[in-house]
């Protein structure tokens, strides 16, 4: 599949998404996303850290040290209530932006004349 | 994603303050993290096959900077605002480290600026502005008499009083006071105690409210039931102890039973903060015809309908009536009305109000000094700015930390002006005392400063320092020229150029004003000192001794009793000679006696009648003690007695506007003893006598001998050829001895009383002379550093020129030719802002002109000498430049 761009902002939604699933490391948000995105989605690096402590700061997600599966110390991200209830309303509102834009991008000719 | 505030504002506070507060952790943690992060990615890498060394390169590139991530980490967590004010402070610490001395002056200069500002106002708001303790008090006068032959206010004689009263539609109430004193024998020394009647409505009138018991009644006026007191605080304080269970208990004033009924506070002070009690007195029936003793100080309450200047309508109105019906008293009378306030703080105004516009004058100084320090530094920075705005950083950023090192140097001038300020409303009002005796003003230090002046203040010279720190941010520009040129281009910012030149003339011109107003104070003071007193003041000592009515009253026995005294004052070791007058001078006493000329024109009669005359009661040997000199006549002797012919002596000025071609010597004078004037014959003429001080003239004066008339009190003057203030002990206790109940007040050496007469002006000529030199001495900073700087800016510039042939004028004028011209501008304008503003000092001068030339003259030449000095040695620095050097150095 060939790969999607990140639209700027849908970083943070990805990342509460990865979360939702179950309590993740960096290193497995990263992971996370590729698979849920049929590896389609690829995160830069660099920004990854710094949306993790963005939105720990608005306490959409909690951090937690704990053991990795290969015993290591790491540093687990979970969900809050408000984090979901966020993920809920942005994941709700992306869908009615997408489909009102492929609704306008797959109009033909013969439906503007209804 | 959109940040939504409301709903996360108190866990970003947390998460903050957190990582704020525990930093290793966060650090660490995040290190951590981080590396987690590579190690999992680097297993990755391998387990996909790449050899671990390669794994580990592309895993750090891939992940990139680690700094850069951290940074952004840090950012996030909204670290990133304290981390840069941090760093902001310690790059303003290390700067001032660098240089302490320009912080340090700096510091002190707003310090003192702000600080001694506001002093200055909240004093001065608190004398001229501050509410009087009483209702309404917006709407209470004081009604005076004026005649207009001699200018003078005067209290007002009881059938004015009585008249103006009942016929008067402007006034809601009237009210009197009527100065007054008696002995207090409870305990300790008999003590004199200053005393007013009131009339008793005075207090209601007022509407002033007692700290403790009652004031007067309108009961409190029948006789019988007038013995009652009211104590003033400190009295209470002082004497009684503050004793609370003071109402209802019996004083003895003069040997009588007083009751005490009520305590006043601490604020209520009328009509001067020295009156110890204030007893009530119902109108003197036998008064309210008399129009020839000015005795009632009235008060009154305008109605709420009207207007101070339609009560001064009415009040004409009614003198003139008064002058038609009494043409022998009332024919030059008018009727004078004045705010309350005024009353309280009217000579007082013009000096407080000259204090405030210099010192404000100096804050102006101080502000524009430092700011052309800062923009001078600022100009010196851009060298820096360009750099570092061509590496990268953000205009915002530099400002912020010129903001910073604005902001370091304001608050710490702000706290140690805040002191300066406290200080200074501690100090300030101990030098006006004498003035401010007659106000009710706060007692501590903290109470008078006015915060809002504070605020204002502080404000506005905060904005100075901040500005001026941050201006080479504002202008940063990487330009390429400030760079190639090494940062020291050939000439500053225009902008900057010209506003420190700008500066420079204000401060010249500033300067300048303050140097002839103070100049201008000093000549008037010394030409003060300059006057003769007409009495020789210097090993005098002077108190007054005060008679209880009941016990020695009427001649003979008060001249007998008086001669005891001073017999055992004289046998005091180092008195030389002592002679008794009934209001001696300086002290602030005076007694007038209507009088008039009996041999002159009868029309002349008719308009003389009850003109008043300077009246005093002497010993004879009084005149010598004082060293005045006779002119004409002779001394009262031992002919002079009660039973033999009465006579006086008159003074030179009476003797001059009476017979000004001929020996009044044996003519006679009619004057007043008590009422009316009675036919005197005039023995001997003396010279002028300057009762009221130095600053005013000598009155037309008439002495009495001791032996002809009693009076209440006598004031004693002391010889002696040690130093007067080493007597007071001995004399009391002489007195003493003749009546242990007798007090002695008002123990003052005479030279103490003749610097006090002068004590405004030489205080307000201090504190001008402090400020003017305070002044020139920034201006010659100012004026300094400006040619300094000029000369380090531009040495390649000269080096280069004087390769070129320029020679010493050459240098001299390109180094000075700006800041010379600059000079002159301020001067010129400070010229003609002194010749329009030194008018308001037109009162406080004594005999010199506001547009005195010698004055003006001095003070220009004196501020030009000054810029001379200052511009030597920068000046004599940039003759003495090495081409070479110069050349070489970049």
């Amino acid at each position: 599949m060939k790969s999607a761009e990140l639209l700027p902002g849908t970083l943070d939604m990805l990342i509460l998404k990865a979360v939702s699933l179950r309590p993740l490391h960096g290193y497995g948000v990263l992971l996370r996303i590729r698979q849920i995105s049929q590896k389609a989605l690829d995160i830069p690096q660099g920004s990854l850290y710094p949306a993790l402590y963005r939105l720990e700061h608005q306490h959409l997600i909690t951090s937690e040290w704990g053991e990795s599966e290969n015993g290591r110390k790491a540093k687990y991200y979970k969900l809050t209530a408000v984090g979901r209830k966020r993920l809920r309303e942005e994941t709700a509102s992306w869908n009615r932006l997408v489909a009102a834009i492929a609704a306008a991008l797959n109009t033909t000719p013969d439906d503007l004349e209804a | 994603m959109t940040w939504r505030p409301e709903v996360n504002l108190l866990h970003r506070f947390r998460s903050l303050a957190d990582a704020l507060f525990r930093r290793d952790r966060f650090e660490n943690s995040m290190s951590d993290e981080v590396q987690f992060h590579l190690e999992a990615y680097v297993e990755e890498l391998v387990r996909a096959g790449i050899p671990r060394d390669e794994a580990h390169r592309r895993a750090r590139i891939e992940f990139g900077g680690v700094e850069l991530v951290k940074d952004d980490c840090r950012q996030a967590r909204g670290l990133q605002s304290f981390d840069e004010l941090g760093q902001n402070l310690r790059h303003s610490l290390r700067t001032i480290r660098r240089n302490p001395a320009f912080t340090c002056v700096i510091v002190a200069i707003l310090a003192l600026g702000i600080g001694g500002n506001t002093a200055v106002f909240s004093v001065v708001r608190a004398v001229l502005l501050r509410p009087l303790p009483y209702g309404e008090s917006e709407r209470l006068v004081s009604i005076w008499e004026k005649n207009t032959e001699h200018q003078r206010k005067d209290k007002l004689t009881g059938g004015d009083y009585a008249d103006w009263r009942a016929r008067n539609h402007a006034f809601d109430e009237m009210a009197y006071s009527w100065d007054a004193s008696y002995t207090l024998t409870d305990s300790g020394d008999p003590q004199t105690v200053l005393a007013y009647n009131f009339s008793p409505n005075f207090f209601s009138m007022l509407g002033a409210q007692p700290l403790l018991g009652r004031t007067f009644v309108e009961e409190d006026g029948q006789p019988g039931h007038d013995r009652v007191v009211v104590l003033s605080h400190h009295l209470w304080e002082g004497k009684f102890g503050g004793d609370r269970s003071i109402v209802g208990r019996v004083i003895r004033l003069d040997g009588d039973p007083y009751t005490v009924i009520g305590v006043m506070p601490n604020e209520f002070a009328h009509p001067n903060s020295k009156v110890d009690v204030w007893t009530p007195l119902p109108f003197p029936n036998g008064l309210a015809q008399n129009f020839g003793l000015h005795v009632f100080q009235v008060v009154a309450r305008l109605k709420p309908t009207v207007s101070l200047t339609q009560a001064q309508n009415e009040m004409n109105f009614l003198a003139r009536q008064s002058a038609e019906d009494h043409p022998n008293t009332n024919l030059h009378t008018s009727a004078e009305l004045e705010q309350l306030r005024e009353t309280y703080v009217g000579n007082i105004r013009l000096p407080m109000l000259v204090l405030q516009a210099a010192v404000f004058f100096m804050l102006l100084i101080a502000c524009s000094n430092v700011a052309n320090m800062l923009l001078a530094r600022a100009s010196a920075n851009e060298r820096e700015v360009a750099i570092r705005s061509s590496l990268g950083a953000g205009k915002w950023r530099l400002l912020r930390q010129y903001l910073v090192q604005g902001l370091v140097l304001s608050i710490s001038a702000a706290t140690l002006a805040v002191v300066v300020a406290y200080w200074g409303v501690a100090v300030l009002p101990q030098l006006f005392r004498t003035q401010l005796a007659t106000l009710p003003l706060p007692a501590h230090p903290g109470d008078w400063l006015d915060w809002r002046v504070m605020a204002f203040t502080l404000g506005t010279a905060l904005l100075v320092a901040v500005i001026c720190s941050a201006i080479p941010a504002l202008r940063a520009r990487p330009s390429q020229e400030v760079l190639r040129s090494g940062g020291r281009g050939t000439t500053e910012r225009l902008f900057a150029l010209r506003l420190r030149s700008a500066l420079i003339v204000g401060q010249v011109a500033l300067s300048l004003m303050l140097l002839v107003g103070s100049g201008l104070l000093i000549r008037s003071f010394l030409k003060l000192q300059d006057q003769s007193l007409g009495f020789q003041p210097h090993g005098i000592l002077s108190f007054v001794l005060q008679f209880p009515p009941n016990r020695y009253s009427g001649l003979p026995r008060t001249a007998s009793f008086l001669e005891e005294m001073l017999t055992l004052i004289r046998a005091v070791p180092g008195v030389e000679s002592a002679a008794s007058i009934s209001t001696p001078p300086l002290t602030g006493m005076d007694a007038r006696r209507p009088y008039f000329d009996p041999s002159g024109p009868t029309d002349q009669q008719k308009t003389d009648q009850y003109q008043t005359v300077q009246y005093r009661v002497i010993t004879p040997d009084y005149f010598r003690v004082m060293n005045i000199r006779l002119k004409a006549g002779r001394f009262f002797d031992d002919r002079d007695r009660q039973g033999s012919r009465n006579v006086i002596i008159i003074n030179e000025k009476l003797a001059r506007e009476r017979w000004p071609n001929t020996n009044p010597v044996g003519r006679t004078l009619n004057v007043a003893d008590l009422a009316r004037p009675e036919p005197r014959e005039i023995v001997g003429v003396v010279g002028d006598v300057r009762h009221e001080g130095l600053a005013a003239e000598s009155p037309i004066e008439v002495y009495r001998p001791a032996y002809q008339v009693s009076w209440p009190f006598f004031g004693v003057v002391v010889r002696t050829s040690l130093d007067p203030a080493q007597l007071v002990s001995s004399v009391r206790a002489a007195v003493w001895a003749g009546d242990k109940d007798l007090p002695v007040n008002d123990v003052r050496t005479m030279e103490d009383l003749a610097a006090d007469s002068v004590g405004l002006h030489r205080t307000i000529m201090l504190f001008l002379g402090l400020f003017a030199s305070l002044a020139v001495l920034l201006a010659c900073v100012g004026i300094y550093s400006m040619i300094s700087y000029s000369v380090t800016l531009r040495t390649h510039e000269i080096g280069i020129r004087m390769a070129l042939g320029a020679r010493t004028p050459d240098v001299l004028s390109i180094i000075l030719g700006r800041t010379t011209m600059l000079t002159i501008i301020g001067l010129v304008i400070g010229l003609i802002a002194a010749l329009g503003l030194t008018r308001f000092l037109a009162t406080l001068l004594f005999d010199i002109r506001p547009t005195d030339m010698v004055t003006l003259v001095a003070a220009m030449l004196t501020l030009a000498l000054t810029a001379v000095c200052a511009a030597y040695f920068p000046a004599r620095r940039a003759c003495r430049i090495d081409p070479n050097i110069a050349l070489r150095d970049e």
